[in-house]
């Protein structure tokens, strides 16, 4: 190495030999480059690789002389997909799907429409504060969220029960029935997302050319055929992409709302995959069988987030990455 | 754009503005309903019927939870852990991102996809919490710290800044000139990377304000609580009794026993929401263009 050095300081005397770079030198170039990379590869492995090798506690017979990281491999077949024959199991992945489907169907195309009307507001000033607002609740955590409607739906003293009780005669237990947990969470959703969801659509709306609305008013075309004609078309690749980007989502029910939303009452509707990994791992310490869940439900996204990017890339986007 | 508006184009502006003023009320309400109820005097509270405007105005709410020490011990045990978590996590995602944007560094590849793996593929809660026990992290600070060190999305984002922002011939110079790496990254690199570096510690420091999961299943002890937890062990408490409530209902003792921690935890939802809102300019003026930054392709 030191040889090379001095080669490359006085290439006058340089032999062909000594110019010759070793490996080091071609691949690495300098040790402070492989020092800058190694606390991140360190964390890396340590913290992502370990636990990916942990998959295999979902096929290992617990021996506490050895550990769970060393216990001895069972029948993979027999241990592994034990958990398939559990009906609380299955209730859980019915709910996950049931949410999430919910979730995509209404909460999808909620910041669409709203993008499309606030795409409408001449007052400039009311629309740069109508966004600001509305992008609020996005960074707000679902603790709070959860305490604040909480409060707002009350039984006792929230302000919706009390037009209810004035209007119908009845309260509602919005956050205390099964039946409603589902429709809930959607709304809740749409409540803290639907603001920051229109930002990529407005910022599509902005790139389509004005020349075409200029000829459209030309035309005699009103408010609502520019929208229909040129607006929603001119939507049309950015809400393709985002569907796709959203099939991952068709098993994500989202842990941190529903998680914050759970209650022993609505148990029975509102336990979600993930909900279920935390309560039946952490809680009661079942490791075996909640990993083998967790490692389901794993295989299942990454299998619906590979169909996502092949599906992107066929419709012209440029993939996820 | 001074246009003259037609009839039926006026009063759709005026329905549309309309709408949005609803909608704004609906985003806002919760917060200002919260706020209400968390300077209201807790036992008038009780009666009902306050829900635009204190009607016995106080501040003991926010006297007692001040008092009890619970909040302000959690609130900064939050505060102390984004100021563990976010330059370290900027260090070592910003290190990784400059060595491996470096052409001479030819064995970048295997790096790029031991990271890029991550993306993808996780070994789940149940390994990670074990892991984190076994390496005794469990019910200590680090574990705030030392799993978040390094995210890969996070160095895709920075990765792809540094390589388009930063022109190539400004380190050739300084490496010609004999600047090693880490001079080139301290001097150049860091400067000249500011706006990706605010964007994504923003980023992370909400993120970790707004974690509640760590708090409520890595540590135990009170004194490493962060307020979210707190906070929703507070809520859960209220919600529970609520629920028994609905089945009870006409309990009237303990109402009087319930009402009361209800405020104050109204009282805390506030300081938890706080910081947010003081940050919000902030969080206005990068997460724009974080989302831009998001859409370049690592």
């Amino acid at each position: 190495m030191s040889t090379a050095g001095d080669a490359a300081a006085k290439p006058q005397v340089a032999s062909p030999v000594s110019v010759r770079k070793t490996w080091w030198q071609r691949n690495v170039s300098d040790w402070r480059l492989l020092a800058m990379v190694l606390p991140a590869t360190v964390a890396v492995i340590v913290f992502d690789y370990i636990p990916i090798y942990g998959i295999t506690f979902s096929i290992r017979e617990l021996d506490f002389g050895r550990g769970i990281w060393f216990s001895p491999l069972a029948d993979p077949w027999h241990r592994y997909f034990r958990f398939l024959g559990d009906p609380s199991f299955w209730q859980v992945m019915r709910n996950t799907v049931v949410i999430a489907g919910a979730k995509l169907i209404f909460g999808f195309p909620a910041p669409i429409i709203l993008a499309l009307f606030i795409n409408e507001m001449r007052l400039k000033w009311f629309k740069r504060t109508t966004q600001t607002i509305s992008y609020l609740p996005h960074f707000v955590s679902w603790v709070i969220i959860s305490g604040l409607f909480d409060q707002l739906l009350s039984i006792d003293t929230g302000p919706v029960n009390q037009v209810l009780k004035a209007t119908i005669g009845e309260p509602i237990a919005f956050l205390g029935t099964p039946g409603l947990f589902a429709p809930m969470i959607v709304l809740t959703a749409i409540w803290q997302g639907v603001g920051w969801g229109t930002i990529i659509y407005l910022a599509a709306l902005s790139t389509i050319d004005t020349e075409l609305y200029e000829a459209a008013i030309v035309d005699g075309a009103g408010r609502f055929r520019q929208v229909r004609h040129i607006t929603l078309p001119g939507l049309v690749p950015t809400i393709t992409i985002l569907l796709v980007l959203a099939i991952p989502n068709i098993t994500n029910a989202g842990f941190d709302q529903i998680y914050n939303f759970l209650n022993p009452i609505v148990i029975e509707t509102g336990d979600v995959v993930q909900t279920y990994v935390v309560r039946l791992g952490l809680e009661q310490a079942k490791y075996s069988l909640t990993t083998a869940v967790g490692l389901f439900d794993s295989v299942i996204s990454v299998v619906l987030v590979l169909t996502a990017n092949a599906l992107s890339k066929r419709f012209g986007g440029s993939g996820i990455w | 754009m001074a246009e003259i508006l037609s009839r039926p184009e006026k009063a759709f502006q005026v329905l549309n503005n309309a709408m949005m003023v609803l909608l704004i009320g609906i985003t806002l309400y919760p917060f200002w309903y919260v706020l209400i109820l968390s300077i209201n005097n807790p036992s008038d509270t009780a009666f009902g019927g306050v829900y635009f405007w204190p009607r016995r105005f106080t501040l003991v709410n926010y006297y007692l939870i001040l008092q009890d020490g619970a909040v302000l011990r959690t609130f900064l045990l939050s505060v102390a852990r984004i100021a563990a978590h976010v330059p370290s996590h900027l260090l070592v995602t910003g290190m990784a991102a400059y060595a491996l944007s470096r052409k001479e560094f030819r064995i970048r590849k295997p790096f790029i996809t031991l990271f890029f793996v991550t993306l993808l593929f996780s070994g789940g809660l149940i390994p990670t919490y074990l892991l984190i026990n076994d390496l005794r992290l469990l019910n200590t600070f680090w574990v705030y710290v030392l799993p978040h060190l390094f995210l890969a999305w996070n160095f895709v984002i920075i990765k792809t800044v540094m390589q388009t922002s930063i022109p190539e011939s400004l380190i050739e110079a300084a490496l010609i000139d004999g600047a090693n790496h880490f001079f080139i990254f301290k001097k150049i690199v860091v400067p000249l990377s500011t706006a990706v570096l605010a964007t994504i510690g923003l980023f992370q420091a909400v993120n970790h304000w707004n974690d509640w999961f760590w708090g409520a299943y890595y540590v135990f002890d009170d004194h490493l609580i962060p307020l979210q937890t707190y906070l929703q062990r507070l809520i859960r408490q209220s919600y529970m009794t609520q629920q028994e409530l609905a089945y009870m209902a006409d309990n009237a003792t303990e109402i009087d026993l319930i009402i009361t921690p209800k405020s104050l935890t109204m009282a805390a939802v506030i300081v938890a929401t706080g910081p947010i809102i003081l940050v919000y300019p902030w969080i206005q003026k990068y997460f724009m263009k974080g989302i831009r930054l998001g859409s370049i392709k690592g």
